[in-house]
C-alpha cells in the first residue's frame, strides 16, 4: 500500500485541532452554565471524533482515553450522574491530556503519554460522582429555561459574518402575539413579511415550518440582516396588530450578554430552527493559500501603487504641458480609473490576509479561568468583537501583550472579593476585551472594574526611582503619569506576585505593539476602572507616513509615532546645558535636529522650519526639519543587504517620483543616538 | 568543445569585465544581473563609508556600494562611462559602481592562475584566481567573499564604537 500516512496524520492533527478548540469553548460554556445541553452534546461528539480518528491511525493511548471521557460524557447526558465541578475539572485536565498528546503526535510521535491517573480519575467520578464533588446538584434544575441564542450553525454564522464584512446590521427581533390572538400564524407572517422589506431574515425561533403549523406559544424570534437601524426595524414590527413586548437588539450585544431566555414554549423543539429566506446563501467555498504566495501578491500590489502613485503625477505634469489635448483628457481619465481599481485589489489582497482577532481571544477564556481560580478571584470576562479582522503578521504577535494585559488586570486591577464587598462593589469583578475597526485602524480594548490606577503612588515611585526631574514631576498631569508605567523598569506592584510583575512590564508590551507600528494608551480612574487601548493598523505592509524634507532629503516618519507637528517659533526652543528644548503639554521635550543625526550634507546652509513631536519608547522627542510635505500611504520595502544593519530605518518606500525615501524607525533610532552607536549587531 | 575538455574540471568561465582606477577586474557573469547607468542615489545616513546609498531598481530597494571605496582605491569619480553592475549571490541583491565596463570575456579556467602575492590593488583574500588575456591581467573577484567580508568590516565598526 502506497498511501501516504503523513498525509493523513497532518488532515487528522489539524482536525484535532479544531476538535480541541470546540471541547474547550463547550466547555467553558458548561461551566457557566450546567444546562447547557448543546455543550454537552458538543464535548460528547468532540471526544468521539477525536476517538475514532486516532484510533484510525493507531493512536492507541489517545484512543483510549478519550473513549473513557466518551463514556463520561455519554453518562453526564443521559443525566446517569450528575454534572458538578469535579467532572468539569476532570474534563478540563481530560482537555490538557488531548492537547498534550496531540502536541506529542505533532512533534512526530505516537501521542503515548501516561493517562492512567486521570483514567482511574474518570472511573471514580463515573462511579461514585458525588463522593468528592461541590455538589450544587443541578440535574434536577428544569432543562429547558435557559437556552443561549447563540446556537447558530455554520451557514447562519456565515451570514452574520458577511454582514458585518458588508457594514449591515445583524438584529435579534424578539416579539410576542398579544394574550387571546385568534391568528397566531398570520400574525407571525406578517412580522415576517414587513421584515423582509427591511433585508433578509436567514433564522426564526422556533422555526418557520413549526410556525406555519402555529406549533408555538407567544414568544418568537427573528433573526434579519438589513440596512435599516434599529429604530426602523422595531417601529415596523410594533405597526403591526397584536404584536407585544418588540425588542430589538444588535446581535453583538446578545453575544457579550450570552444568557438571553427563550421562553419554553419556543423550544420545544430539541434541533436547531432555521430558514434560508433567500435561497442563494452558498457555503463558503474555501481554499488553503501558503502565506507566501500572499505576500508575493501583496508585494506586487505594493509595486502597483507606487506605479499608481507616479503615473498620477506623470499624468499631472503631461496635463500641464499639453493641456486641452483629447488625448491627455484620456490619459487623466485611465489614469483615476486604474487608480480606482488598484485601490480595490489592494484591499481585496489586504482582506485576503487578515484573521479574525477570535484566533488569539480564543484562548483567554481558558486563561482567566484558571488565573482567577489560581488568584482566588471571581472574574466574569467578557469579550466582543472577536469577529474583527486584522493582518495575520499582526495578529501572530499581539498574542503575549494581551496575555501580559490580561495578567495584570486579573493580578492588580481586580480587587479580591473582600475587599471589593468592602468598598460595595459586587464581589465578581469584571473584565472586558473588546476589538473594533475604526478607520483604517482595529482597536483593542481591555478594561477592568478594579481597583485602577493611583496618580499619587505613581509620582511617589517616579520620585524614588528619580526618573523624572521633581519640579517637572509637580507638573505632571494625571494622563502624563500614567505614560510613566511605560517606562522601562517602571511597575507599580508593591510586591512580585508569581502571576505578573516580574520587572518585565508594559515597556515590553509598548515596544511590542510600536515594533507593529501600533500604539497603546491607558486610562484609568482610582477604584473605578484601568482601560488599556492598543491601534493597530490593519496590515504592516502599507503604512501612513508623514513625508518630511530634511534639506534636500525626504524622510518618512510613520504616523502612528507621530504626536503633532508645528510651526517653528525662535522663542519656543531654549537651551538648557547645550541641549535645545521646547515645551510641549506642559512636558520640557529635547529638540533635536535631523540634519545633525543624519549629518545631512550642506545642513549649516538651511533652517529648520517645523517641528514634530514624536513618541519613542521611554520618552516623547521632538525632531525639527527643514519642511513637511504631507500625509502619504506608503508601501514599505526592505532596506536590503549591508543598509539594513544599519540603525534608525525600518525600510525605505519609493516616492511619486520614483526616488527612494527612508522610513524612520524612532524607537531604534533614538536608542541609537543615546548610544551612539547606529550599527546593528548580527 | 576545445582540446582541454579531456579533465572534468576544465570549464568555461564568462566573465563581466570592468575597471576600477587602472586595473582590470572580473565578477563571473552568472552572478550578474544587469549591468544600469548611475541614477539617483538616496544616502542612508550613518551606513559605512563604502554604502554609497540605495536606489529604485523597478521597485526593489537596492543597496550601492562604492567598490573603490570598498578596496580602498580613492573616489570614484562620476564620468558618463561609470556604471553600475547589480549582481546577486545568495539572495542578496547589491549594486557596485565601477569606473567603466569594458567587455564580456569567456576564456577556459585552466588559463586561470593563483593571485600573485603581492598584488596592488585589492586585499589578495577577495581574489579568485588572475587570467592574462590579450595581455592584459584581470582579477576575477569572489563575490561570496565580498559579501562576507562587508560583514566583518561593519562589525569591526561596531567594535570600534563608530
Amino acid at each position: 500500500m502506497d498511501i501516504d500516512i503523513n498525509e493523513y496524520r497532518s488532515i487528522f492533527l489539524e482536525e484535532t485541532k479544531e476538535l480541541i478548540d470546540q471541547f474547550e469553548k463547550s466547555l467553558l460554556e458548561l461551566e457557566k452554565d450546567p444546562n447547557n445541553t448543546n455543550a454537552i452534546q458538543s464535548l460528547f461528539r468532540a471526544a468521539h471524533t477525536i476517538k475514532g480518528s486516532s484510533a484510525s491511525l493507531g493512536f492507541d493511548s489517545l484512543s483510549k482515553f478519550t473513549h473513557s471521557l466518551e463514556n463520561l460524557m455519554d453518562m453526564v447526558r443521559s443525566s446517569k450522574i450528575p454534572l458538578n465541578q469535579n467532572i468539569i475539572d476532570i474534563l478540563f485536565k481530560g482537555l490538557d491530556y488531548i492537547q498534550e498528546a496531540v502536541d506529542d503526535i505533532e512533534s512526530g510521535h505516537n501521542g503515548d503519554i501516561d493517562s492512567s491517573e486521570l483514567l482511574q480519575l474518570i472511573e471514580k467520578a463515573k462511579t461514585s460522582p458525588s463522593e468528592l464533588s461541590v455538589l450544587p446538584d443541578v440535574s434536577k434544575i428544569e432543562k429547558n429555561v435557559s437556552r443561549s441564542l447563540e446556537e447558530l450553525n455554520d451557514i447562519e454564522t456565515g451570514v452574520i459574518n458577511e454582514a458585518f464584512i458588508k457594514g449591515l446590521n445583524v438584529f435579534v427581533v424578539k416579539f410576542s402575539l398579544a394574550q387571546g390572538c385568534q391568528m397566531k400564524y398570520p400574525r407571525a407572517y406578517m412580522v415576517l413579511k414587513s421584515l423582509e422589506q427591511l433585508g433578509e431574515v436567514f433564522k426564526t425561533v422556533p422555526e418557520v415550518t413549526d410556525i406555519e403549523q402555529e406549533k408555538f406559544g407567544l414568544d418568537l424570534v427573528y433573526y434579519i440582516v438589513t440596512k435599516s437601524s434599529e429604530e426602523e426595524v422595531k417601529n415596523v414590527v410594533q405597526s403591526i396588530a397584536e404584536i407585544e413586548m418588540v425588542e430589538v437588539i444588535p446581535y453583538e450585544s446578545t453575544r457579550t450578554e450570552q444568557i438571553q431566555k427563550v421562553s419554553q414554549e419556543s423550544i420545544e423543539k430539541d434541533d436547531k430552527s432555521e430558514i434560508k429566506v433567500k435561497a442563494d446563501f452558498k457555503k463558503s467555498q474555501t481554499i488553503r493559500i501558503s502565506v507566501e504566495r500572499l505576500d508575493n501578491l501583496m508585494n506586487l500590489v505594493g509595486e502597483l501603487v507606487i506605479d499608481r502613485t507616479r503615473l498620477i503625477k506623470i499624468s499631472e505634469d503631461v496635463e500641464e504641458a499639453l493641456s486641452g489635448s483629447d488625448s491627455v483628457t484620456s490619459l487623466a481619465e485611465v489614469t483615476t480609473h486604474m487608480g480606482r481599481t488598484i485601490n480595490l485589489l489592494q484591499d481585496e489582497i489586504l482582506r485576503t490576509r487578515m484573521l479574525p482577532v477570535s484566533h488569539i481571544f480564543e484562548r483567554f477564556p481558558r486563561l482567566v479561568r484558571d488565573l482567577s481560580h489560581q488568584l482566588n478571584k471571581q472574574i466574569d470576562f467578557i469579550v466582543s468583537g472577536e469577529e474583527t479582522e486584522l493582518d495575520k503578521s499582526i495578529i501572530d504577535e499581539i498574542g503575549e501583550p494581551l496575555v501580559h494585559l490580561i495578567r495584570n488586570s486579573l493580578d492588580h486591577g481586580i480587587e479580591p472579593p473582600e475587599e471589593r464587598k468592602s468598598k460595595g462593589k459586587p464581589e465578581k469583578g469584571k473584565l472586558m476585551l473588546s476589538a473594533k475597526q475604526e478607520e483604517g485602524y482595529v482597536v483593542i480594548q481591555i478594561e477592568d472594574d478594579g481597583r485602577g490606577l493611583d496618580p499619587d503612588k505613581i509620582r511617589e515611585k517616579a520620585r524614588k526611582k528619580d526618573i523624572v526631574s521633581p519640579n517637572i514631576l509637580e507638573q505632571m498631569d494625571d494622563q502624563a503619569l500614567f505614560e510613566l508605567l511605560f517606562l522601562p523598569g517602571f511597575s507599580t506592584a508593591d510586591k512580585v506576585s508569581e502571576v505578573s510583575g516580574r520587572g518585565v512590564g508594559l515597556d515590553v508590551v509598548k515596544s511590542v505593539v510600536e515594533r507593529l507600528n501600533g500604539s497603546v494608551s491607558l486610562s484609568s480612574k482610582l477604584g473605578e476602572y484601568t482601560r488599556f487601548t492598543l491601534k493597530f493598523p490593519l496590515t504592516l505592509a502599507i503604512i501612513q507616513a508623514l513625508l518630511v524634507k530634511v534639506g534636500k532629503e525626504v524622510y518618512a516618519l510613520p504616523l502612528n509615532v507621530v504626536l503633532e507637528t508645528r510651526f517653528l517659533e525662535e522663542e519656543e526652543v531654549k537651551s538648557i546645558q547645550s541641549q535645545q528644548v521646547t515645551l510641549f503639554r506642559g512636558e520640557v521635550l529635547p529638540v533635536l535636529r535631523l540634519a545633525d543625526i543624519f549629518e545631512t550634507p550642506g545642513r549649516e546652509n538651511f533652517q529648520d522650519n517645523f517641528l514634530v513631536v514624536v513618541s519613542t519608547s521611554d520618552k516623547n522627542v521632538v525632531l525639527s526639519v527643514s519642511d513637511l510635505i504631507g500625509n502619504s500611504e506608503v508601501v514599505i520595502k526592505p532596506l536590503g543587504y549591508i543598509v539594513n544593519k544599519v540603525k534608525g530605518f525600518f525600510g525605505a518606500t519609493i516616492l511619486g517620483d520614483g526616488r527612494v525615501a527612508l522610513i524612520v524607525d524612532t524607537v531604534s533610532l533614538m536608542s541609537a543616538v543615546k548610544e551612539k552607536n547606529f550599527i546593528k549587531v548580527g | 568543445m576545445e582540446k582541454n575538455s579531456l579533465t572534468s574540471d576544465v570549464y568555461e568561465i564568462q566573465l563581466v569585465v570592468f575597471k576600477l582606477a587602472n586595473e582590470f577586474y572580473g565578477i563571473e557573469i552568472s552572478s550578474v544581473q544587469e549591468i544600469i547607468k548611475i541614477q539617483d542615489i538616496t544616502r542612508v545616513p550613518k551606513a559605512p563609508a563604502f554604502v554609497e546609498g540605495v536606489i529604485n531598481l523597478r521597485g526593489k530597494i537596492v543597496p550601492i556600494i562604492d567598490l573603490r571605496k570598498r578596496f580602498e582605491l580613492g573616489q570614484t569619480e562620476r564620468t558618463k562611462d561609470t556604471r553600475v553592475i547589480v549582481v546577486e549571490t545568495s539572495g542578496n541583491i547589491v549594486g557596485f559602481i565601477v569606473d567603466l565596463v569594458t567587455e564580456i570575456l569567456r576564456f577556459s579556467s585552466d588559463s586561470l592562475e593563483p593571485p600573485p602575492p603581492i598584488f596592488s590593488g585589492i586585499d589578495a583574500e577577495y581574489i579568485k584566481g588572475v587570467a592574462k588575456v590579450d595581455e592584459r591581467l584581470i582579477v576575477l573577484l569572489d563575490i561570496n567573499l565580498i559579501f562576507k567580508g562587508e560583514e566583518e568590516e561593519s562589525l569591526k565598526m561596531l567594535e570600534a564604537g563608530k
